[in-house]
């Protein structure tokens, strides 16, 4: 039911705008993630100041610019059937660009680089960059937060107002096909995402909060394993939504390609709950290599990850194969798009649960083999989801160019991809400046032949990034 | 359980998802009715929800015991204890028990095949302690902490040099941070 025709062009305008910005994001920090491969390939030699700097605001700024556009796709899409908040969509988004704005000028010319999770004490502890460098940074991280939270509150407040607080999880479907309250599929996953999102982001706040109480008052001393805890609750929990908002956009827009009606069920409900308890309790599988967490917590960590992938793969996957199996479908860019987002999502899904094997992790931990799962769902599952969400929303019709686009970065991702995997089998250390201080020279070799061949690749997607971007927006008309 | 395997499993398994992916993508023509298809699909789901449980419940029943924490708490004293601290950036071994063991701040020499208990701890901030064969294998490796103690116990299996890296990134120069332990 479309409840809002009329605000639709402006929230469009908006909801473009907030894309645009991630988009330009995006670009930059692609550019200096090539940077960092370069680096480490032996081609450039920034200083590791500088790499980590860097590294730290490639971090940061990636989770952070393709959250942000998540939002804005599903608040656009949501907008069919909620009234939008517009004022506190614009808060959100001029909080958000503050703190990236903060980022920017604490890692680049302050050179804060405690890379993307801030992991205490070292944000404290480093004598290379400067006190002012942290406290702006932490400010920044608190302002990008407060904005996160403001729009998932937005959201969930308009829904709730709409549906009714207590129809949002899909509860009434446990018990009736044809519930009073009858919900779509995006506002579940939207509200399960939200709810994750908004409790561990007020989670991330508090720990920002005690970092600028630390950067005021040095003397403070924090147990480092319980906020290793926490920044992986929030961190882990940001970047997981991000992909289910995205899934939650090719539950609404997919049907609209294939002509077959997506709807809410008993068991879509059932597994969109269990992930809202897998989802906050998988990150357990980031402190494998902490002896001193509790053995229970690691064994949790193992088995809720396993388990994730049980919705995720019964629920959705069979889902696009009941939407795209003889439906006659047109495989034009946007659902292309999605389906393969959807294929490199379940991969790097994959990567992740052989990661989530703590047998397993004692060989792969903080090795590339971690870059490579989390790069596979984001570059290759999230991002082809937004790039279709992109196209739609802005109506683009370069259908050519845009195809041409999604294959080369399909191949620049695919092989950009693979040298990480390979590090990862290889043992390659992650967060490296270079490699070429390694005391075995057969491991520097093969550190250093891989980043530049993954350089390459890089390139070849910077390329097709930049023609889809090209394939952007209405074709001119004769007229015009 | 080597990294090679689980490179070995992501590749067939991806591999399988992109057969699977294009087999459904080609399979959307000719069109029929969603009705009849939805049912097909459907019973399929099943039967993969079943043996996805099973394969997963298999999963856990292998690799949980293979976890390192209860042989890291186990009552069985080991042959030879050593403490390693991680510093901005180097490795420390400074407390030793047990005998044939040859100890500088920096470098220890250890024999093979005995059970070795490493108590890793930061004397900053966080570090990683990694052990790569001279083959570069990454063998095993466990966190160091400020204001924890992680025992780590492993038996290295052959004599030789095997070198320490750092696995948890601590900042300027954490790309340098490493030593080397000798076993023979």
């Amino acid at each position: 039911m479309n409840v809002n025709e009329s605000a639709l062009p402006q929230i469009r305008k908006q909801t473009v705008i907030w894309l645009g910005t991630a988009l330009a994001l995006f670009l930059v920090l692609v550019l200096l993630g090539l940077v960092m491969r370069l680096n480490q390939a032996g081609a450039l030699h920034a200083t590791p100041d500088l790499f980590y700097a860097i590294m730290t605001l490639h971090g940061l700024g990636m989770s952070g610019a393709m959250f942000m556009s998540s939002i804005a796709a599903v608040w656009y899409l949501l907008s069919r059937y909620i009234k939008p908040y517009a004022g506190l969509m614009w808060s959100s988004y001029l909080l958000i660009v503050l703190g990236a704005v903060g980022l920017v000028i604490g890692t680049l010319v302050g050179r804060f680089g405690p890379g993307w999770y801030v992991l205490y004490p070292l944000p404290f502890a480093s004598s290379i960059w400067p006190a002012w460098a942290t406290g702006l940074s932490v400010i920044s991280l608190v302002l990008l937060g407060t904005g996160w939270l403001l729009a998932q509150l937005t959201l969930l407040g308009s829904l709730a107002q709409r549906y009714g607080a207590g129809n949002l999880l899909g509860w009434q479907y446990f018990t009736s096909r044809q519930p009073s309250v009858p919900i779509p599929p995006i506002v579940l996953i939207t509200v399960i995402s939200l709810i994750s999102g908004a409790l561990t982001t007020v989670a991330g706040a508090v720990l920002f909060l005690l970092y600028i109480a630390k950067w005021l008052n040095d003397a403070l001393q924090f147990d480092a394993l319980l906020l290793k805890n926490v920044v992986f609750l929030f961190g882990h929990t940001i970047v997981n939504i991000t992909m289910y908002l995205g899934i939650a956009a090719v539950y609404e827009l997919l049907p609209k390609f294939t002509g077959r009606p997506w709807s809410m069920n008993r068991v879509v409900a059932i597994s969109w709950n269990t992930v809202l308890l897998f989802v906050l309790g998988a990150y357990f599988h980031h402190l494998y290599m902490d002896f001193a967490q509790p053995v229970t917590l690691q064994y949790l960590g193992q088995i809720l990850s396993y388990s994730s992938a049980v919705p995720a793969t019964v629920v959705t996957v069979f889902g696009v194969g009941a939407q795209v199996y003889r439906s006659g479908m047109r495989w034009s860019f946007v659902p292309l798009s999605f389906f393969l987002g959807i294929t490199g999502w379940v991969i790097g899904g994959l990567a992740a649960v052989v990661d989530s094997t703590i047998a397993l992790n004692t060989v792969l931990h903080n090795t590339l083999w971690v870059p490579a799962h989390f790069h596979t769902y984001f570059v290759l599952g999230y991002l082809l989801i937004l790039l279709g969400m992109t196209f739609h929303i802005t109506e683009s019709q370069r259908e050519s160019r845009a195809m041409a686009a999604l294959t080369t970065m399909v191949v620049g991702g695919t092989g950009f991809l693979l040298m990480f995997y390979l590090g990862g089998v290889e043992g390659v250390p992650r967060r490296f400046a270079g490699y070429l201080g390694i005391d075995s020279h057969t491991l520097s070799a093969t550190a250093q032949l891989l980043a530049q061949i993954a350089a390459g690749f890089v390139v070849l997607f910077l390329l097709g990034l930049l023609v889809y971007l090209a394939a952007l927006g209405r074709k001119r008309t004769a007229a015009a | 359980m080597t990294a090679l395997n689980a490179g070995i499993f992501t590749l067939v398994g991806a591999l399988l998802v992109a057969l699977i992916a294009l087999a459904i993508a080609l399979s959307s023509r000719p069109e029929q009715p969603k009705d009849g298809v939805t049912a097909r699909v459907y019973r399929v789901r099943r039967a993969y929800f079943v043996v996805l449980g099973v394969v997963l419940l298999a999963c856990l029943g292998l690799t949980l015991p293979r976890a390192p924490y209860l042989a890291a708490r186990s009552a069985v004293p080991p042959d030879i204890r050593v403490a390693v601290t991680g510093w901005m950036w180097t490795w420390r071994f400074d407390a030793i028990s047990g005998d044939r063991v040859l100890v500088e701040p920096q470098n220890l020499t250890i024999p093979a095949g005995k059970l070795i208990e490493f108590s890793v701890r930061s004397g900053d901030v966080n570090h990683g302690f990694g052990i790569y064969d001279d083959q570069d294998h990454l063998l095993t490796q466990v966190q160091a902490m400020p204001g924890y103690t992680n025992q780590l116990r492993y038996r290295f299996p052959a004599p030789g040099v095997y070198h320490i890296l750092c696995m948890e990134y601590c900042g300027y120069a954490h790309h340098l941070m490493m030593t080397t332990i000798h076993a023979e």
